[in-house]
């Protein structure tokens, strides 16, 4: 065997976007992991300046066709705050709603359509269909439910057009909305039945402690609003994030690499929303999160698949929550007035916290844009966990551990597409 | 005959609208039920029902001549997933029928049309050879169904 062993993987494929990975291991060391994004830079930010505040809900959903609905949310919340607008509680629930679609359509997507096939040896979906056609016709049913709480109240499945800052363009009425309660009652019958497949699976032994970031409310699951805190104590509102994180450039990608400002790494998304909110989850939840064998932590990244499914469960409990006691918002919106001010605001992506602040002039224009997408703030720990996992199982043979390599980055359900706002594996070893 | 067109495609993308040129065009003439398709290719199934006869059409970037019209009869056999069709979601068109068909929920019958497309970077216009052949591709459908 020569000294080098070099893993590379071109393009990583089951993620959303375009990026490389290499690995680099001397005489049994992890040397470098390299996680190239060549996906262009896409100066979203640059583009935001000059346009009306009205305008960014629809710009910044096109930074994304898994989720922009995270955008809109988090772009209305950081102009509203701005402005000092609020919608008040009718248009708060309908926003829930919507994101809760978003919520099942992309976390499903990802856990069964991407992610499941890794678990079980397929090289996709279509592979796996032929062995598993009941969980797959199950999942796309499900993800299809998802899809239909985004058209009804947004519009249109992708990037809908129904959100505007001060609320919605138009409020669906109850009975538009109704034919989803009962759609959604069977979907929860087969969030149960795909979560109960998921923890079937063979998960390998990886614990991570990267610092744990995500909102935290005082009364709910994390989604659209409340406090950034972290896994070592960090607590601040929302608004404070440029203060304890920095975004920097790293040559080898076009996305930028976020970290807590003093050099940690940070990890957001479903683990660190589950293990910094378990106590917010209903009763009936942390039940099922039990039965699949999660505790009131998890910190190992292949077990993210199931608290994709967890919450899954949670955003359709959740909407049917919403939708039972619905009343239209009237009117549908509020008049947001501009002020030379500065707004920000974070929510929850089904990939983790979206930090969006804008700086508004007086004349109701975009001065500054900042947007700070979760896969960004995510790269640093993907990094991390493939030097971890790497430098653990040296022993395995070079297409498994390529695989599994895949796997790892895949466990943070990555989109790169947002991040150049990722994926290639090289792994070089002797 | 429950005729059902599914243009897929991305209207930012010049050549890749192609396939929803063609259901527009279709719905717009000839009154045909048509649906524009622009998410990934494993919600297709989710347009038909058992009973329909269905055409997709979809832009290609296979490195023939512009315009140039393939078609495939997904009824008769597995469609080509290596010919080049434009996804920005993975998995695409191919896959996605594919993977009806290990589900057992294929239509009645089900053609694929894809168009060969020479511009596809956002902001591009439709070039007028594919133009052409969205016409052509029009025409193929009504002629077959009638």
């Amino acid at each position: 065997m020569s000294k080098v062993r070099t893993i590379t993987v071109n393009a990583l494929a089951r993620v959303e976007g375009e990026g490389g990975l290499k690995v680099r291991v001397r005489a049994g060391k992890v040397q470098e992991v390299r996680l190239d994004i060549y996906e262009p830079p896409r100066f979203f930010e640059a583009f935001l300046k000059g346009r009306a505040l009205g305008e960014a809900p629809d710009l910044t959903a096109r930074i994304c066709g898994i989720c922009p609905v995270a955008y809109q949310m988090s772009s209305v919340h950081a102009m509203e705050a701005a402005c000092g607008a609020d919608p008040g509680p009718r248009v708060r629930a309908l926003r829930r709603l919507l994101y809760c679609g978003e919520w099942i359509e992309s976390h499903v997507l990802h856990a069964a359509m991407l992610h499941a096939p890794d678990f079980l040896g397929y090289e996709s979906a279509l592979h796996m269909a032929k062995d598993h056609p009941e969980a797959v016709t199950l999942s796309l049913r499900l993800k299809k439910a998802g899809n239909e709480i985004v058209t009804a109240v947004g519009g249109r499945e992708i990037h809908p057009v129904n959100v505007r800052v001060g609320g919605f363009w138009r409020a669906p009425s109850p009975s538009e909305l109704a034919p989803l309660v009962p759609k959604l009652e069977t979907a929860r019958g087969e969030a149960v039945a795909l979560l109960k497949w998921a923890s079937g699976f063979t998960f390998p032994d990886l614990d991570l402690h990267h610092e744990l970031v995500s909102l935290r409310h005082p009364s709910e699951y994390p989604l659209n609003e409340g406090r950034i805190v972290s896994s070592e104590g960090l607590d601040i509102a929302a608004s404070e994030w440029e203060q304890h994180f920095e975004e920097e450039h790293v040559r080898r990608s076009n996305a930028l690499h976020a970290r807590r400002k003093g050099g940690g790494i940070i990890q957001t998304g479903p683990l660190a929303r589950y293990t910094l909110n378990y106590d917010r989850l209903p009763a009936a939840i942390q039940a099922a999160a039990k039965e699949a064998g999660l505790g009131r932590e998890c910190r190992n990244p292949f077990k993210s698949i199931l608290v994709r499914c967890v919450e899954t469960l949670w955003a359709i409990d959740e909407a049917l929550s919403i939708l039972r006691a619905y009343e239209p918002p009237e009117p549908s919106f509020v008049e947001v007035v501009p002020r030379e001010a500065v707004g920000a605001a974070a929510t929850e992506a089904p990939r983790g916290l979206l930090f969006h602040r804008y700086r508004i002039g007086g004349d109701g224009l975009i001065k500054e844009a900042r947007i700070v997408p979760p896969t960004a703030q995510n790269l640093r720990a993907i990094e991390a966990d493939l030097r971890g996992f790497v430098q653990n199982h040296l022993d395995i043979a070079e297409d498994r551990l390529t695989l599994l390599c895949e796997q790892v980055v895949r466990n943070h359900d990555p989109c790169i597409s947002c991040a150049t706002h990722f994926l290639k594996l090289k792994i070089d070893r002797d | 005959m429950p005729l059902l067109v599914i243009g897929v495609g991305n209207d930012f993308r010049g050549d890749d609208a192609a396939g929803l040129l063609a259901a527009r065009r279709l719905r717009a003439c000839c009154g045909v039920r048509a649906v524009e398709h622009t998410k990934d290719g494993l919600s297709l199934m989710e347009h038909w029902r058992p009973m329909d006869h269905v055409v997709v059409v979809d832009a290609l970037c296979s490195g023939h001549a512009p315009g140039t019209v393939f078609r495939f009869d997904a009824t008769e056999g597995p469609v080509p997933g290596d010919v080049g069709w434009i996804s920005s979601h993975s998995p695409g068109v191919a896959e996605g029928i594919e993977t009806a068909r290990v589900l057992g929920r294929l239509p009645a019958s089900l053609t694929v049309y894809g168009i060969e497309a020479e511009h596809i970077d956002p902001g591009d216009r439709v070039t007028p050879a594919v133009a052409a052949a969205v016409e052509e591709v029009a025409l193929a459908i009504l002629d077959e169904t009638a």
